[in-house]
């Protein structure tokens, strides 16, 4: 073990983290996220985006209320970094409860704005949740 | 804190901040006639004489650098426009200066980061493979590959900024020209290093305009970085620190590789079981991302690793070396590196693995992908 000696000294007082607070605390407890088999999950479409080559792939999977069009749930899994979970972990707040074309409309800004702030080489990962939401609207659409 | 981020940089020695305190009261510039300069350059000369004297060297063949990259880049802009041929697994310092100023050839490694046989043309000038790897601490045997590029009649350099102070280093048993070394990695202050360059090697000044270091690089001397690594290197030399990490580091590396591979579904080994420096090891987890592993070490268990994950590496792209070892982007993405200093103790790893598999067992039910593509019958990749 080695004694915390930066921390007594104060050099990480405010920052302790690359990150900011509320990233930290939606990654430590990612919200409506799906563990383990993903079809056991009934969603009405789903959507899944970038490539385990280049380092994160999300798929997400929103149930839908027919008559009003409003997003009732959503579920998520990832192979992808902290920007990548809290992120998504946002999203899929944000999502739940709107039209297909209001959850459309949410983007990768909002998602930076309500965690706070990314650190500017992760937006490209905040994007993916993003881009998978996307996916699986047009996936609903496709087939209603 | 369980810090095992040791190769990335190790905590400042006691003995070293000693060093470094008392030169910052030297104010004279090392250079000048004056009697103030001649004790700083009495300091550094003392300090050369450490570094040298920890790889049996002479001390007027130690060059003072910023680091080990610049000793890197320093090879490199000898060689500019000739031949050089270079392993697949080196520092990028070297691998990229190689590639931008030299007609470069990467030598190929096999699985365990090792290169197997030197075969270049007569028309190479030379030859660079490291002494250890920085990511998976894959030891080559540079006294072999050095006498076959001398047989071709090339020059051999070789970076040891990683094997310093873990395995024992003497430049003449190895018959190496030139060497990197830097202090960090020791228990030295940052943003100095060394370069050995063998008495009567070409050499060109990579910084000039100045006469310092007997006009081999400009630049006032940092009189207190060098002071704090001559320090570290006597602290390396006088407590035989590679006798150390062999007799009490290896056996804990070697117990937490162990508990991992037989506690982590989907785990396997990117460090070789033998020739490997004593202080690293290197893991992947299948379907894990490593960024996220790392993060999670950090926020939950005050770990400190290092990860081959291209979200880490700020340029997108998975580890180059786990890359030209095993191939595969998904294993270099879900790579950990733990590496141990010589306070490492049996409690560090307890903790580790008190946090590392609810860690990976989360990221892998969280995860798009599916573990399980490495095959059983390739034991070395441990696989449960």
């Amino acid at each position: 073990m080695v004694e915390n000696k930066t921390a007594a000294n104060g050099f990480l007082a405010g920052t302790p983290w690359v990150y900011t607070e509320t990233v930290k605390e939606h990654f430590l407890n990612p919200r409506n996220f799906l563990m383990g088999n993903e079809n056991e999950y009934q969603c009405d479409a789903k959507g899944i985006v970038g490539n385990p080559i280049c380092g994160d792939q999300m798929l997400m999977m929103i149930k839908v209320d027919e008559k009003s069009k409003k997003i009732t749930d959503v579920k998520w899994k990832t192979y992808g970094c902290a920007s990548a979970i809290a992120s998504t972990s946002a999203l899929s707040e944000l999502a739940k409860g709107r039209t297909l074309d209001e959850a459309l409309k949410i983007t990768a800004e909002e998602i930076e704005d309500y965690l706070g702030g990314l650190p500017k080489h992760k937006f490209h990962c905040s994007v993916l949740g993003h881009e998978a939401l996307a996916a699986a609207i047009s996936d609903y659409k496709k087939k209603h | 804190m369980v810090y095992l981020d040791y190769s990335a940089t190790s905590p400042l020695l006691p003995e070293a901040k000693k060093a470094m305190l008392a030169a910052m009261d030297l104010i004279g510039n090392a250079s000048a006639l004056h009697t103030p300069g001649h004790f700083a350059m009495n300091a550094i000369e003392d300090a050369r004489e450490e570094i040298a004297k920890l790889i049996n060297a002479e001390p007027e063949e130690i060059l003072f650098t910023s680091g080990g990259s610049e000793s890197n880049n320093t090879i490199t802009n000898i060689f500019v426009g000739q031949n050089v041929a270079v392993s697949a697994i080196e520092h990028p310092s070297l691998l990229e200066s190689a590639r931008l100023r030299c007609n470069a050839t990467i030598i190929p490694v096999n699985k365990y980061g090792n290169v197997e046989t030197l075969e270049i043309e007569p028309t190479f000038s030379l030859c660079s493979i490291m002494l250890a790897n920085n990511e998976l601490g894959t030891i080559n045997d540079i006294k072999k590959l050095a006498k076959a590029a001398h047989a071709k009649g090339a020059l051999f350099h070789t970076d040891a900024t990683q094997a310093l102070g873990k395995i024992k280093i003497d430049v003449k048993d190895l018959d190496v020209d030139y060497m990197t070394v830097s202090s960090h990695k020791i228990g030295g202050p940052v943003g100095i290093g060394a370069l050995y360059i063998k008495k009567g090697s070409p050499f060109t000044p990579f910084v000039i305009g100045g006469h310092q270091e007997r006009g081999r690089r400009a630049g006032t001397y940092q009189t207190v970085n060098i002071a704090g690594f001559g320090a570290a290197a006597k602290y390396a030399r006088e407590h035989k620190t590679w006798e150390i990490y062999e007799e009490k580091i290896r056996p804990l590396r070697d117990e937490l590789a162990k508990r991992i591979l037989t506690d982590i579904p989907y785990s396997s080994k990117n460090t070789p079981d033998s020739n490997s420096l004593p202080n690293i090891l290197n893991v992947s987890f299948e379907a894990a991302e490593g960024e996220s592993i790392q993060l999670y070490l950090d926020a939950e268990g005050e770990i400190i690793t290092s990860t081959g994950s291209a979200c880490a590496s700020g340029d997108g792209k998975p580890s180059h070396v786990i890359m030209a070892t095993r191939n595969d982007a998904e294993i270099a993405h879900s790579s950990v590196r733990f590496s141990f200093g010589l306070d490492s103790t049996k409690k560090d790893i307890d903790h580790v693995m008190k946090y590392l598999p609810g860690i990976v067992d989360r990221l892998q039910k969280i995860s798009t992908l599916h573990a399980g593509k490495i095959k059983k019958e390739d034991s070395y990749y441990g696989r449960k």
